[in-house]
């Protein structure tokens, strides 16, 4: 029997990370919306490396603590995070912003990095211009939130975790490990810590903030 | 153009989009992607719930501007890894979508092996990690005794179909195979079924003809 996957709607909260107050310690607060984003990476595309130094100076220094607590030596991870943004300039020009906000973008950038750079895997990817590709289209929304709404939302329901659950899912999601360090880690079969990701996501998809995210 | 029916689950999602997936696990959750608009809805998603992830990290010190800059001219940094080069959709690779197609390549060039009647096995890839990934091509019909799996096993169905006491799976549908579901299969009449598999454990078969089995299929 046919069952038809519900519709992905995805609390509008994750679909775009837009005008966000960061509150940074020390109390300076500054303010990056994803508009200016947009406007960043149509100037970026153009060569601008005013518009780069801008993006650099609020993405690098984030993408420096993804890669620490990935587990990378500062060296590396700065040579990472200029990895990174060399493909972000290289590439600006193919940015799509109806396809995902600035910050996704370059989150996967960083993301295939890791991947490539400390892994040395291949990253296997759909190709859509392949013959086989099947189309079709996914509910997107335009609406606008605040990031510092995503990630309290985020945080909590990994708060809601059992401790163990949450453990596994901050390390491979915050800290971007792979399931076999964390194992390593804790010092436990990497079974038990894939049925423990297993488990918190099956968790995380009935709170509001994954729900619908399976179809 | 059908869409699929059995999607993956949550977490082979999750870890396809934080990377934490193996090249094996990745090879075929991006098949099936390429074959289920759906899921990757749900990938788009979860890459944002890294995105936002990432944007509430503590940012570290500001980092070396003028260096940054310096590199500006630099070419694009070439991968560790070279890509798989890209193979034509022509023949016997018609059923394969990329990524998968570039992957196996020449398919009758694979190390095919039929050591029991109705199944040729073939496994793809040298250096996927720990983690198997296994090509099958199931006769037309046949039936596969009762087994089960020592890990959770995915099966990517790419031609043909099959039933399995939970349902029927045809093209793009995933199977998950668990450790506590004894089942049996039987092959669609038709063409052969192949199906992609990635087993995260040996298989532990639950009785004689099963056992035999498994020493020369994995599902």
């Amino acid at each position: 029997m046919a069952q038809v996957p519900p519709p992905l709607s995805l609390p509008k909260v994750l679909v775009q990370l837009t005008p966000r107050m960061h509150a940074r310690p020390g109390g300076t607060v500054v303010r990056v919306t994803a508009p200016d984003q947009n406007a960043l990476m149509a100037r970026i595309a153009l060569g601008d490396r005013d518009a780069f130094a801008e993006l650099f100076q609020h993405f690098g220094p984030r993408l420096q603590t993804f890669y620490l607590r990935g587990g990378c030596r500062p060296d590396q991870a700065a040579d990472l995070v200029q990895e990174v943004m060399l493909v972000v300039w290289r590439r600006a020009d193919r940015f799509d912003r109806n396809k995902a906000a600035a910050s996704t973008w370059i989150y996967t950038i960083a993301r295939n990095k890791r991947i490539d750079r400390i892994r040395r895997e291949r990253r296997p990817e759909p190709d859509p211009d392949d013959p086989a590709f099947v189309k079709g289209t996914f509910v997107a929304s335009d609406a606008v939130v605040d990031a510092a709404m995503v990630r309290e939302k985020l945080l909590a329901a990994i708060d809601e975790l059992p401790e163990q659950q949450a453990h596994v899912v901050r390390a491979a999601y915050l800290e971007g490990k792979t399931l076999k360090v964390i194992a390593s880690e804790l010092d436990t079969p990497l079974g038990t810590v894939k049925s423990r990701m297993r488990l918190a996501m099956q968790r995380l998809r009935t709170s509001e903030l994954l729900g619908g995210v399976t179809p | 153009m059908t869409t699929p029916v059995h999607h993956l689950p949550a977490d082979a999602l999750a870890g396809y989009a934080s990377g934490e997936a193996c090249e094996a696990e990745a090879l075929l959750i991006a098949t099936h992607l390429a074959l289920c608009p759906a899921c990757r809805g749900a990938v788009a998603k979860l890459e944002d719930l890294g995105a936002a992830t990432l944007l509430s990290l503590e940012p570290a010190p500001p980092l070396d501007l003028d260096a940054m800059l310096a590199r500006l001219d630099d070419p694009e940094p070439v991968p560790t890894v070279a890509p798989r080069p890209r193979v034509a959709p022509t023949g016997a690779l018609r059923a394969f979508p990329e990524p998968l197609r570039s992957y196996v390549g020449d398919f009758d060039g694979l190390p095919w092996k039929t050591k029991i009647p109705g199944v040729r096995s073939a496994e793809l890839g040298v250096a996927l990690g720990e983690v198997p990934v296994r090509l099958n091509v199931l006769r037309p019909g046949l039936r596969l005794p009762r087994h089960t799996h020592a890990g959770r096993e995915l099966t990517l169905v790419l031609q043909g179909g099959f039933e399995n006491g939970h349902g029927h799976y045809g093209r793009g549908d995933i199977e998950v195979g668990l450790p506590d579901d004894v089942h049996a299969m039987v092959i669609d009449a038709g063409d052969p079924c192949i199906a992609l598999s990635v087993n995260e454990g040996a298989l532990e078969p639950v009785d004689l003809l099963g056992r035999l089995v498994s020493k020369f299929v994995r599902f």
